[in-house]
């Protein structure tokens, strides 16, 4: 008993010896920077000076006064819930494709879904620019075929960055789709078919309430990398539509102001955040049956 | 309930066949059990009749209606999966219900079906619970009431007690066969184990490698295996190959004769159950051989012996663990005679 004791405890204190310097790591690199851009938030831009320390909320009142501002925002909020909406449409049919699949080839599947993350963002937006532009693959297509005279006004345009956007995150939530699928045990769709349910009702009122908290967390991480894209807008959208991200860089970057860059970082952060936070609760309340713990 | 007519069902995947040419009739209220080692298409065919799986070739009539272009949710047959396959987001009786539910069952008598169901399998106590709070036992259990609850035309039963321990799997092996019978069930149990599918069907079906290799009532087939596969797959055997040196006379490669009656000239083999033999000191019986004892083995009710005859043929004999068993003489060494009942050798000419 004693020993076994004895091993637990160093068992213990060997994980929190493993762990130390991982979490030494992201305090210094992330909760110690997240602090000071908290703390900038509450200062105030004085122009030529960088910053005065004081402690105000202006720069938050300002953000969510100022229509300029407000529209980033919501557009923001807009353009990451489409693209959220689009990839889970999209992604789906894709996951379930995979999960259920027994070919050979499904890891190669898998690689070539991987594949577009080990290149950068920018080259892909450089690509969609190639794909989209006044001269571009797209309006070249609708050219030769007579249906346009006038090349289509595609890129710089809100409806480029939704594309781009999705294209990002849609392997990232293929794949959270994929393993949620494969968790659960397809006799139970088998069972509901033999019970009477065809394939629609079967997805409904059996694969959905299984997957829907593992649907949600895919969900969360695709609707926050959405919100927080830099690369994507900028390139894609240009003056067309500005987001967060290429927002704050503007403030700190060209126009100075790190009290109402950090402002908005914050905004930024705290919306994810409560969006995640509210959506998990909401998930957890409807499907808490369906927790199997 | 109905009939079900198998009619030369094949199903090829990719280049290997995992059912050639099945065709079987199975009667209105009869138990068929499936039985063979993993991967000979018993499955498979199970899979064919519920509709999960097209055949390549053949048809599935139900009731003597072509269902081999039905999809499985209009087949109305009614499953058991080998990992039970609750919805776990549902209640035992929300899982029940489900059925009746997707068969526009109205409310009132939905409720009072539930409720029989539950009866049925004596679980009415744990309708509000969810299957991860239940035993394998009372899961299976569950299963069963859901997959009876919609009066399906066929009841399907895939290695339904594989996951239950030996003594539950006996009972609920019971309750299935009593329930079976009492609502007249056409029944299609698909089983690795040869106990329990000769002691559950009217009928069995025994395949390998995608070929059936014999059908029919369990004593037939345990008495009289058609094939070497049959007889050794179906309790033990032993098995003495040879060649018959006239109608009466069966000469074993190790230089044994035997009196076997009814032999062909194609006679290779002369198989017999180690539970027809005997042990004595002198030779008894219309055939005997020499032998010496290598393994004694206790096994409660039966005592099992392995000898060694001439030739290094080995020989397996279960004596029944009686108060006259003489265990004294039954040491390894012991010299011996193992003798058998002409009538119960087996012979194979395939």
């Amino acid at each position: 008993m004693t020993s076994s004791f004895a091993s637990h405890g160093s068992k213990k204190a060997l994980g929190a010896s493993l762990a130390f310097p991982a979490s030494l790591i992201v305090f210094v690199i992330i909760v110690v920077p997240m602090f000071l851009v908290a703390k900038y938030s509450l200062n105030q831009f004085v122009p030529g000076q960088v910053m005065k320390a004081v402690f105000s909320l202006s720069n938050y009142v300002n953000f969510f006064t100022d229509p300029y501002y407000r529209k980033v925002f919501f557009s923001t909020l807009q353009v990451a819930a489409i693209c959220t909406f689009l990839s889970l449409i999209l992604g789906f049919p894709v996951a379930y494709f995979l999960a259920k699949t027994q070919a050979s080839y499904k890891s190669l599947l898998i690689i070539l879904l991987v594949f577009p993350l080990m290149v950068g963002n920018v080259v892909r937006a450089a690509g969609w620019m190639v794909v989209l532009g006044n001269a571009g693959a797209v309006n070249a297509l609708l050219h030769w075929l007579g249906l346009i005279d006038q090349p289509l006004k595609l890129l710089y345009t809100p409806f480029a960055v939704v594309v781009g956007t999705t294209a990002v995150v849609l392997p990232y939530m293929i794949l959270t789709l994929q393993s949620v699928l494969e968790g659960i045990d397809f006799s139970v769709e088998e069972a509901a078919q033999n019970l009477g349910a065809n394939m629609f009702t079967t997805l409904r009122r059996v694969v959905f309430p299984l997957i829907a908290p593992g649907v949600a967390a895919g969900t969360m991480l695709v609707f926050i990398l959405c919100m927080n894209a830099y690369a994507t807008p900028v390139l894609l959208g240009g003056s067309g539509i500005t987001m967060m991200a290429p927002s704050i860089y503007g403030q700190i970057s060209r126009a100075s102001n790190w009290p109402m860059g950090s402002a908005m970082a914050m905004i930024l952060l705290m919306t994810s955040l409560l969006i995640s936070l509210f959506a998990n609760w909401l998930i957890h309340r409807r499907y808490q049956k369906t927790m199997v713990s | 309930m109905a009939n079900v007519s198998l009619i030369n069902l094949k199903k090829q995947f990719d280049k290997s066949v995992a059912v050639a040419d099945f065709s079987l009739e199975i009667e209105d209220g009869e138990l068929v059990t499936f039985l063979g080692p993993s991967g000979c298409g018993k499955t498979t065919t199970l899979r064919m009749i519920a509709g999960f799986v097209a055949p390549t070739q053949g048809k599935v009539l139900i009731g003597g209606e072509d269902v081999t272009q039905v999809p499985p949710y209009k087949r109305n047959t009614g499953m058991v999966f080998q990992r039970y396959a609750l919805f776990p987001h549902m209640t035992v009786s929300e899982n029940i219900a489900f059925g009746l539910e997707m068969h526009k069952v109205p409310r009132a008598e939905l409720e009072q079906r539930v409720k029989a169901a539950l009866d049925m399998v004596q679980m009415t106590g744990f309708k509000d619970r969810y299957p991860r709070q239940l035993s394998g036992g009372q899961q299976q259990r569950v299963a069963i009431a859901r997959a009876l609850a919609i009066q399906p035309k066929v009841f399907l039963l895939d290695e339904p007690l594989s996951n239950l321990d030996a003594k539950l799997r006996q009972e609920v092996r019971e309750e299935i066969r009593s329930l079976q019978q009492a609502l007249g069930l056409t029944t299609v149990f698909v089983t690795h184990d040869q106990e329990e599918a000769l002691a559950i069907c009217d009928r069995m079906v025994i395949m390998h490698e995608g070929i059936v290799q014999q059908v029919g009532k369990p004593n037939d087939l345990y008495e009289r295996p058609a094939n070497l596969f049959v007889a050794d797959f179906l309790g033990k055997m032993n098995f003495f190959k040879g060649r018959p040196r006239d109608h009466q006379t069966f000469m074993t490669d190790t230089g044994i004769t035997f009196v076997a009656p009814d032999l062909m000239p194609a006679t290779h083999c002369v198989g017999v159950r180690p539970e027809r033999m005997s042990l004595s000191i002198q030779p008894q019986l219309e055939n005997s051989i020499q032998a010496v004892v290598a393994v004694v083995a206790y096994l409660g009710p039966s005592i099992e012996v392995t000898l060694k005859a001439p030739g290094d043929q080995t020989i397996l004999c279960h004596l029944p663990n009686t108060s006259a068993i003489d265990t004294q003489s039954l040491q390894t060494g012991a010299k011996v005679f193992v003798n058998y009942l002409a009538r119960d050798g087996v012979l194979f000419s395939d």
